[in-house]
């Protein structure tokens, strides 16, 4: 770790503070110092942020499109072989906890076959994970997203394929793929806006088993440590910045769901 | 739920039926160290030299245990509160419901991590394997009976309205014989498989938390820190035991609740069976 100017802040900890001195810190943004690194708390979180929210965006946004993708056509082939298989896969990878996917990966990849690499760096020294600490762990959120998400869509697209208006459309001749993308699709994706609005949370902040696992230096490792080495500052910060994201993620999700669902546009 | 009930009746019979061969989870002998298996040990010896069979059948006994115990009280204690919620209504329902929508919106593993790196002694209390236990069973409920409470106070709130159930009332039926008579018997269906998903969830998320070296204590095994365990030494039974334990467990729960295809629906042909006729 290279040496850093002593961070020109007050600390709000001081015995010689004035009083209210820390509210007014805190209103300024300052929570202090780190009691682990010895510096101002964003500097330390930040750059975990900021790896978090690369590894779980993208996580994010393909376990949507690949669980609609996955959970629809599951349901539109339910009792052939092909639908079949995918509910199959989808049970399986919701019934394995995620970090044991990922001790598998690792355990197969880099133990085993030395295909990847995943080293062991200082997270201030050099802040960008390698390709195998990006790679590995975005296909384990995602294989438990996908199959946790996908489950929720095949059985609201088994029940929509039975509604009344699908089968009156089939009864017109409607053929089978614009009953998929017109009727059930949407009615499937809706409800599962609101699934992914309520995990955003949980994926921004981090996962804690996945960054362990993968020594992935993200958010969720950060407190999780603050919390074990009784780095009170980091953690207060981590656990109101989660309370924020919670927050804003649940608000987004219920406004979102209300614009694409007009059974609840009208309620409050 | 049939599965359950199996699964339950194994964690109590496999660990007897290990004990009874002769298979012992607790013995260390340092120097057999990650013995490879043989028929004498099938799952071959951990990292402290004990026998890995007799670990995973006792791990996977305090996993169940953990995730059994709290599955059931966090449905009762949801389906308790739907039901309340459901049939007084008013402010009752309100209050609930509010505290519902708090409730769901805490994330777990974080508060789980929060709770469970609390040093138990600076309360006066031992720390043991019980005390830890009964500190996540507490927690697991504590967080755990949104899903039925939902389930149970819509349910009753329709029950309630219904013909037949304001006939009883109006025969002087007493509130509480009212939920257990009408109310209870119709929310037990949907009740079962929220019981179901909550063991499966349980189950997860005492393995995440063992994982972590925050759920259950280190002598006594669970399949999450048989997990972590594997991990650190290295043996492939060691990693894929548990995992696969697991994974076959609550593959056999989630298949019974995620539901099938309806029978007539072939290639998209339309369904003809008795619900489709007009009434």
């Amino acid at each position: 770790m290279d040496a850093l100017p002593a961070p020109a802040m007050t600390d709000v900890g001081a015995p010689d503070a004035k009083p209210g001195s820390a509210l007014l810190a805190l209103l300024r943004g300052e929570v202090g110092l780190s009691v682990r690194y010895g510096r101002p708390v964003w500097e330390v979180m930040v750059p975990r942020l900021w790896a978090t929210l690369a590894l779980m965006g993208p996580a994010l946004a393909l376990s949507f499109l690949l669980a609609l993708g996955i959970g629809l056509g599951s349901a539109r082939w339910a009792r052939a072989g092909f639908g079949r298989g995918l509910h199959a896969g989808l049970l399986l990878f919701s019934s394995m906890p995620m970090h044991w996917v990922g001790l598998v990966l690792v355990w197969i990849l880099v133990v085993q076959t030395g295909w990847m690499t995943l080293g062991d760096r200082d997270p201030f020294a050099d802040p960008s994970p390698s390709f195998a600490q990006r790679a590995l762990p975005l296909v384990t959120v995602v294989a438990f997203y996908v199959a946790r998400w996908g489950r929720h869509v095949r059985s609201v697209a088994l029940e929509r394929l039975e509604a009344s208006d699908v089968r009156f459309a089939r009864s017109l001749g409607c053929d089978e793929k614009t009953i998929l993308l017109r009727f059930v699709a949407p009615g499937a994706a809706v409800p599962l806006v609101a699934l992914v609005a309520q995990s955003f949370p949980v994926l921004a902040s981090g996962l804690v088993v996945v960054e362990t696992v993968f020594g992935y230096p993200g958010m969720g490792r950060l407190i999780f440590d603050s919390v074990v080495l009784r780095d009170a500052p980091v953690a207060a910060s981590g656990f109101s910045l989660y309370a924020g994201l919670t927050f804003a993620a649940t608000s987004l999700g219920d406004e979102v769901h209300r614009r694409l669902d007009p059974r609840v546009r009208g309620r409050p | 739920m049939k599965p359950l009930g199996f699964i339950v009746a194994a964690a109590i019979l496999l660990p007897l039926l290990s004990l009874a061969t002769g298979l012992d989870p607790w013995t260390l002998q340092p120097d057999l160290r990650l013995e490879a298996p043989s028929w004498a040990h099938p799952l071959g010896r951990d990292d402290l030299g004990r026998d890995m069979l007799a670990r995973l059948i006792l791990g996977f006994s305090v996993s169940v245990g953990v995730a059994g115990v709290s599955a059931l009280g966090a449905t009762a204690l949801g389906a308790g509160l739907g039901v309340w919620a459901g049939t007084r209504r008013g402010w009752v329902d309100l209050v609930l419901s509010r505290g519902m929508e708090l409730t769901q919106s805490i994330p777990k593993l974080p508060l789980l991590i929060l709770v469970g790196s609390v040093d138990l002694t600076r309360f006066g209390l031992p720390v043991g394997f019980v005390t830890i236990l009964l500190r996540l069973v507490v927690l697991f409920i504590l967080l755990g009976w949104l899903t039925a409470f939902r389930v149970v106070r819509q349910s009753s709130l329709e029950i309630a309205a219904r013909p037949f159930v304001e006939a009883s009332r109006v025969l002087g039926m007493g509130e509480a014989r009212l939920v257990f008579r009408h109310v209870l018997p119709h929310v037990a269906a949907p009740l079962r498989v929220v019981l179901a998903i909550a063991f499966s969830e349980f189950v997860l998320l005492e393995s995440g938390l063992s994982f972590l070296g925050l759920g259950v204590p280190a002598p006594w095994p669970s399949l999450g820190q048989l997990m972590a365990r594997g991990a650190s030494s290295g043996g492939a039974a060691l990693i894929l035991a548990p995992g696969l334990a697991t994974a076959a467990m609550l593959w056999w729960v989630g298949a019974r609740i995620d539901p099938g295809a309806r029978p007539s629906n072939k290639s998209g042909q339309m369904a003809v069976d008795a619900s489709d006729r007009p009434r």
